[in-house]
């Protein structure tokens, strides 16, 4: 097993804390720890001591690599102390921080505050201080777990949002005969989408259903490939949301849709629990010949995202 | 007006979904709805305090905002969205038709009184004036409200399984999962490391 400990001195907090870094499959905190900061990969017990069980007594564990996730850490007690009830508190959360206190007897969680954060000892005063003075934090900012839950913002800048309303999603085999005089086809039904990505859950694969979780501005964007139409058709692409119809019509004279792809993207308004699909009515035909192509690639596909 | 007279039924399964990420279920539906109706009711203003600005035969408008509702669809030139596109179908020689997908949806999924729960057993009521200025903007109510459901349903599902599928993989006692999202809800909230919603807060107040 390996640890360093180090004694630091926060400029925050001005205050002595022991820093005890865990990169070993199991680790029994000692009595000067305050901060357990794992980092192996793979997965890591850290047992709270029953010799450390008094009222008031602080340890916090931290998941530094951000793999709690994949490796989780596990919070066990050494004797027949609790954790919140339990005998263990398994920690699954990318970047996942818990502060465990005991009141003489057991063991209980609390949440992490961000006055605790280590990573806050990076932040740098602002030299003007006045109204619209810069605060400038030279190291990545974590909101809502960050990593592979929340809102990161790198040390060089780029902002990724892994909850973030966005999916992209494909027709992987074609849908045959399903439009062409009139009847309406909709984009995930009845052959299942392929999720490319579905960041927040939002998207019902299997019925093409896309439901806003939040009130906003939400860009769409459709295409579908389109095959066997023969005669002088028209076809009409539609977001169809809650709020209202988005339309695109065309009108081809003569000659085959072979190949022929209907497009429309927009930014539209979605209430909170709002949905949209993607439909598609084509007129012309004598018959519902039209078929909507898919494939092991997106030839059909839909993607939305957040963006205001 | 009461929607759903007799509440929704949702299986016990699509409920443990819920509760991942909602207290009260039945208060989300409410809740969704009358956020709804507000959001509505501002659009429908946003929208026509324009149109009655410009009007030189509007002189004054009512103040109270339910009165303001009931001058508005009392226009002439006022649709409601099933009405708009009624027009635009006939305009283009289409035959309208509702669209029902989310009810569709529902109704294709068994949900037998033993073993599932009703929300909002009371039904839902929504005052006629907050029907109404959803009405404006979306085809069918009942149909709007099948969709969130369904959708929020989707939503905790499959957060559930984000979450909480490396913890199982990772349980030496677990030796196989389900094939089914059904089944992997069942397993995860039987799993002594699983808590919903409504069990991390009483957890967190007894802090």
């Amino acid at each position: 097993m390996t640890q360093t400990h180090q004694q630091h001195r926060s400029p925050l907090l001005n205050r002595r804390e022991t820093y005890v870094a865990v990169t070993g499959a199991a680790y029994t905190a000692k009595a000067g720890d305050q901060v357990v900061g794992v980092n192996r990969a793979g997965v890591v017990t850290v047992t709270l001591p029953t010799a450390e069980v008094r009222p008031g007594r602080i340890y916090t564990v931290k998941d530094e690599p951000g793999a709690a996730s994949t490796n989780n850490i596990t919070v066990a007690t050494e004797g027949s102390e609790t954790i919140d009830g339990s005998a263990t508190k398994v920690m699954p959360t990318d970047c996942e921080a818990r502060s465990f206190y005991s009141d003489g007897s057991n063991w209980f969680i609390m949440p992490v505050t961000p006055n605790e954060s280590p990573g806050l000892s990076n932040v740098v005063e602002d030299t003007t201080p006045q109204l619209g003075g810069n605060l400038d934090i030279q190291t990545n900012i974590l909101v809502g777990n960050g990593g592979s839950t929340g809102i990161k913002i790198s040390v060089a800048g780029e902002v990724t949002m892994a909850a973030q309303p966005a999916v992209a999603a494909y027709l992987p085999s074609s849908d045959l005969n399903k439009t062409g005089n009139g009847a309406t086809y909709t984009l995930g039904d009845p052959t299942d989408l392929t999720e490319i990505y579905d960041q927040n859950g939002d998207l019902v694969n299997t019925t093409g259903v896309f439901t806003a979780p939040i009130t906003g501005r939400y860009h769409v964007e459709a295409c579908l490939k389109l095959d066997q139409g023969s005669s002088n058709i028209a076809h009409t692409l539609n977001i169809f949301s809650s709020n209202r119809t988005w339309s695109f019509r065309d009108y081809r004279a003569g000659g085959a849709t072979n190949g022929l792809s209907a497009q429309l993207s927009t930014d539209i308004d979605m209430d909170a629990a709002d949905t949209f699909t993607i439909t598609l009515v084509i007129t012309g035909e004598g018959s519902n010949i039209v078929d909507a192509l898919g494939g092991s690639s997106p030839l059909s596909f839909l993607s939305a995202r957040l963006v205001a | 007006m009461i929607l759903f007279p007799n509440g929704i039924r949702v299986t016990k399964t699509e409920h443990k979904a819920l509760l991942h990420l909602v207290v009260d279920p039945g208060d989300y539906i409410r809740e969704a709805l009358t956020e709804k109706a507000r959001l509505r009711r501002e659009a429908l203003f946003t929208e026509w305090w324009a149109r009655l600005s410009a009007d030189p035969e509007v002189t004054t408008v009512p103040a109270d905002s339910d009165a303001l509702v009931t001058f508005i669809m009392a226009r002439a030139d006022f649709r409601t969205r099933v009405q708009q596109e009624e027009e635009t179908a006939a305009s283009e020689g289409l035959t309208f038709t509702m669209v029902n997908g989310n009810t569709d949806q529902y109704a294709s999924k068994s949900r037998p009184a033993k073993g599932s729960v009703v929300l909002c057993s009371g039904g839902i009521d929504l005052p006629d004036a907050d029907a109404a200025c959803i009405l404006a903007y979306v085809q069918n109510l009942e149909d709007w409200l099948y969709g969130a459901l369904l959708g929020q349903i989707n939503r905790g599902t499959k957060k559930m399984l984000k979450q909480y599928r490396p913890v199982m993989l990772a349980d030496p006692e677990i030796t196989t999962t389900p094939a089914t999202e059904e089944g992997m809800v069942d397993l995860i909230t039987s799993h002594k490391d699983y808590q919903s919603l409504p069990a991390q807060i009483a957890s967190a107040s007894e802090l």
